[in-house]
């Protein structure tokens, strides 16, 4: 911080400030003289009141030269700057970020916060001189400039300030002031970057404030400290893909970003489904709440859950996008090595939610179906396999006795140096299994004996390999020598199973028994795929979203829409039976859907970004910057940067020491 | 005074002065006949008391009619009507000279030879003593025309200058003094008020009536409007700088409590204090002797 005087001419003109110094001293020293008759008195009364004459001189000599002082400073128009470099000569490069990221919707009084951001650039914008050049850089999902490079053409910027909307998307600020330093390189003048935004401390916390040396960087925070916000912060189904009329467990956590409790009500919407409770939100806490509902439709079923309005109500609500099925596709191999296809076929068609049908192994890859089940699988197909898993298939699998073992490592994710044990295969003898993993869901039907002992039966043929049960891999059945009967392995991708209970006649009669039926039933059930909701749908407001195109639908016959009815633009691209459709930013969150022909064909859901509902700001010291100005309004950004002009301060002191000094006169010679 | 012009006696003072009588009351002791009373017992016609003859006594005062009824002699006394001496004290230090319209030591001389006029008008005796820090002049006490004649040109002789020393004065005048009488003193008082009194109480002892006019201008009582100047004593050449206006309160205050202390001490020892302001006619002093 330090002061120019910017009437340099003038600067001799500081000399005058002795000039009451110069009188106190001289004016007293030789005054005329006045023949007195005695000067007795007044040498005792000058004796008396010294004492305090003394300092009232010394006080209205310093009230006398500090107002010369102001008075002259005046005249020299001195400029306060708080940055360390003066150049007056040099045009400015201002580039102002702005925040237009979805906390700006907040509204604080009587506008939101993007309002008063784009009120405070436009200052900032305002205040650029002829000569000066600038830019607008939108804090969003991928920030933007509204020029390519710095321009001159400020009212165009004021407009964009004007016309534009605050987005609800998450911001990458980091990535907006990159952008703008990489606008002011090579550019010749006073660089500067003022960004205005809230400065939400979730999204600003991370972001390094460190811009190149010869870029001055200020802050302007049009957002209050406190925003008492509620949100729905996150939705899970479970599971994301029910089959209809099958019970969904729908949590949702509920934030209150407030130093408050809240008291909220909370709601439920789904197909033909409105349900409603109220809810006790703790102060700065999160709260979660469970519906379990039964939806008694297939197809793509939008789940919302929502709070009451509040100033912020983007997070108010947030959806996800349920498959309902009406029945459970299962593909079995057309082999039937073990009888293990035939039995499974015969045994799923007794299911009504289950869809059995067989393929051809040799086409597995081609294979859509919720669980592929392969009977005498010899080890070929592997990679086929592990990208079936890899979408979302479950795959079960009865290796044949010739299936290599390499095979089975790699389809279990086990190491080449794992030991699987191959126990004596000793044919004609009966085994029998028992139970290894009692608390696992497969059992859960079986607990209390109404349907049977899932471990009855005999088997006088296998693979004699075990499984390491440990790990990803759960062993479900084994043998009475440790073999492993049954095993699942959830990876993080998907399920696949290993069958190893022969169920032809000649090996077993485990099939015959009626436990068979209801455990395949649980097995396919507890081994189908479990995606939740949230990752199946998470999409934001600034995403885009793909759509194959049935074939035969042209870019006419499809719309994406919002639910309010606002059409999305889209972009199609062909393939190669089809056109593959490529919206625009979503703009909202909410629920999209893609039409075909006049039909709903695919719904999405936008949520906001959960980083985006705590609208609590940074304060400035825990910014890394320590030389970047930290202002509230543009104003004082525009004073800071082009420093302050002191004379009507020094004006306005100067007539106030004048009155202090007119008044202390008089009071001195009232006493 | 026909044909004879005075600078401190003008015929309008004069005119003035027909009106005005000096009457001190004060008892004297005398040697001529004169119209104030005295206690030298005497041939009057005014009767005093009677007293038991003492051999001595003149046997003509023996009232023989008070012998006859009581066969005891007494005599008869008088109160003998004899004249009064007035000593005029004028201060002629260089501090008399201040003034603006007028100075102190031309007012003190107009009130002086307007004295030394009523006085000698009374066939009274009148003596003036001029002094500074010396006596610089003694007439003896006189009661002629042409007495007063000298007095006055002495008066339109005298000059402002040395310094004050009135105590001194007054020790030094005592033994030039032959009878008691009236005892005037114009001065500015800028001398030790202890020492002043100290040396009027041999007055007093001796039966004088002591008169103190306190002469001053109003810039020496209220000290404003000079401004910032630098003040040079009249008697001493000592100079301080002040701001008139800045010290006039406190000066006020300072000469107001001095002229107390004077006002006070004369009070206490029977003698007369009269501010004699250079603003004011003189002949308002008149009214101090009828007190």
């Amino acid at each position: 911080m330090n002061v120019v005087w910017t009437n340099l001419i003038l600067w001799p003109l500081i000399a005058l400030i002795a000039v009451p110094v110069l009188v106190h001293l001289f004016a007293r020293s030789r005054p005329p003289k006045y023949w007195f008759s005695s000067v007795t008195f007044l040498r005792r009364v000058v004796r008396k009141t010294n004492r305090i004459r003394r300092p009232r001189d010394w006080v209205l000599l310093m009230l006398r030269t500090f107002m010369f002082a102001t008075l002259i400073s005046l005249f020299l128009l001195p400029l306060l700057l708080l940055s360390s470099d003066y150049t007056p000569f040099k045009p400015r490069r201002v580039v102002v970020i702005v925040d237009a990221s979805a906390s700006m919707n907040w509204v604080e009084g009587a506008q939101t916060r993007f309002a008063a951001a784009c009120s405070e650039a436009t200052k900032i914008l305002k205040k650029l001189s002829a000569r000066g050049k600038a830019n607008v850089v939108w804090i969003d999902d991928s920030p933007e400039a509204e020029f390519p490079q710095l321009g001159s053409n400020v009212s165009y910027l004021i407009d964009a300030l004007r016309r534009k909307e605050a987005t609800t998307e998450k911001g990458d600020a980091a990535q907006a002031l990159k952008l703008a330093s990489r606008l002011l390189n090579n550019v010749e003048g006073k660089k500067e970057i003022c960004i205005v935004s809230d400065f939400q401390k979730t999204q600003w916390s991370n972001v390094s404030m460190e811009v190149p040396d010869d870029i001055s960087l200020a802050l302007v925070k049009t957002a209050e400290k406190h925003a008492p916000n509620s949100a729905v912060g996150d939705l899970t189904c479970k599971p994301a893909a029910p089959l209809k009329d099958t019970e969904i467990r729908i949590s949702a956590r509920l934030f209150n970003f407030s130093h408050k409790p809240m008291k909220r009500t909370v709601s439920l919407k789904t197909k033909g489904v409105r349900r409603s409770r109220e809810v006790m939100l703790p102060a700065g806490k999160d709260k979660t709440v469970i519906f379990r509902e039964k939806i008694g439709r297939s197809g793509h079923i939008p789940v919302e859950i929502s709070l009451d309005k509040d100033n912020f109500p983007l997070d108010d609500s947030r959806g996800c996008i349920l498959k309902v099925k009406d029945k459970l596709s299962v593909a079995i191999s057309n082999k039937n090595v073990w009888g293990n296809a035939e039995k499974w076929h015969r045994a799923l068609e007794a299911l009504e939610w289950a869809e059995p049908f067989r393929v051809d192994t040799a086409a597995i890859a081609d294979i859509t179906a919720d669980m592929v089940m392969i009977d005498g699988w010899d080890g070929s197909s592997t990679t086929a396999l592990s990208g079936l898993i890899s979408s979302g298939t479950s795959v079960v699998v009865a290796p044949s006795k010739d299936a290599p073992v390499r095979s089975i490592q790699k389809l279990f994710d086990l190491s080449r140096d794992s030991e699987l044990q191959t126990n004596v295969v000793s044919e004609g003898r009966k085994f029998g299994v028992r139970i290894a993993a009692a608390e696992h869901e497969v059992f859960n039907l079986f607990s209390d004996g109404q349907y049977g002992d899932p471990a009855s039966g005999y088997f006088s043929s296998r693979v004699p390999l075990t499984l390491p049960d440990a790990g990803k891999i759960k062993t479900l059945f084994s043998y009475e020598d440790d073999v492993t009967a049954l095993a699942s392995y959830r990876g993080e991708s998907g399920t696949v199973c290993f069958w190893n209970l022969p169920l032809k006649e000649n090996y077993s009669d485990w099939a015959k028994r009626p436990v068979f039926v209801p455990f395949l039933g649980e097995f396919i059930l507890a081994m189908r795929p479990k995606p939740t909701a949230r990752t199946q749908s998470h999409i934001e407001p600034g995403d885009k979203v793909v759509r194959q195109l049935s074939s035969g639908t042209s870019k006419a016959d499809a719309e994406l829409k919002r639910e309010s009815g606002q059409q999305i633009a889209f972009t199609v691209e062909p393939q190669q039976n089809s056109l593959k459709a490529l919206s625009t930013a979503l703009p909202q969150p909410g629920l999209y859907r893609w039409y075909e022909k006049g039909q709903v064909v695919q719904p999405h859901y936008a949520n906001l970004n959960v980083l985006e509902s705590d609208l609590q700001t940074m304060p400035p010291e825990n910014f890394d910057n320590t030389s970047a100005l930290y202002a509230d309004t543009a104003d004082n950004v525009n004073k800071l940067s082009s420093g302050i002009k002191l004379w009507p301060w020094l004006l306005g002191l100067t007539l106030l020491t004048a009155l202090i000094e007119s008044m202390y006169v008089n009071i001195v010679k009232q006493r | 005074m026909p044909g004879a012009q005075f600078k401190y006696l003008r015929p309008e003072d004069i005119r003035r002065l027909s009106t005005f009588e000096f009457a001190p009351k004060a008892v004297v002791e005398g040697y001529f006949a004169g119209r104030h009373r005295s206690h030298t017992s005497g041939s009057s016609i005014e009767f005093r008391d009677y007293r038991e003859y003492v051999p001595g006594d003149n046997p003509a005062l023996i009232d023989w009619r008070v012998y006859g009824r009581t066969d005891r002699r007494y005599i008869r006394t008088y109160e003998q009507e004899t004249n009064t001496e007035c000593h005029i004290f004028l201060d002629s230090s260089a501090s008399m000279g201040f003034g603006k319209k007028i100075t102190k030591l031309d007012y003190a001389s107009f009130f002086a030879a307007a004295l030394c006029y009523l006085v000698v008008r009374n066939t009274d005796r009148v003596s003036l003593e001029i002094f500074d820090d010396k006596i610089r002049h003694f007439s003896q006490p006189g009661s002629t025309r042409k007495h007063l004649h000298n007095l006055l040109n002495v008066l339109e002789r005298n000059e402002p200058g040395g310094t004050t020393s009135l105590a001194e004065a007054l020790r030094r005048s005592f033994p030039l003094l032959r009878s008691k009488g009236t005892l005037i003193v114009l001065s500015d008082f800028f001398d030790d008020a202890n020492e002043i009194f100290e040396a009027l109480s041999l007055y007093l002892h001796r039966g004088f009536k002591v008169h103190l006019f306190h002469v001053l201008t109003k810039e020496e009582r209220e000290l404003e409007g000079q401004g910032l100047r630098t003040f040079v004593d009249m008697e001493h050449d000592d100079r301080v700088v002040v701001h008139s206006d800045s010290l006039a309160s406190d000066y006020q205050r300072e000469m107001a409590q001095h002229i107390a202390a004077l006002r006070a001490t004369a009070a206490r020892k029977q003698i007369d204090y009269c501010i004699a302001d250079t603003d004011t006619s003189f002949y308002e002093l008149f009214d101090r002797f009828s007190k």
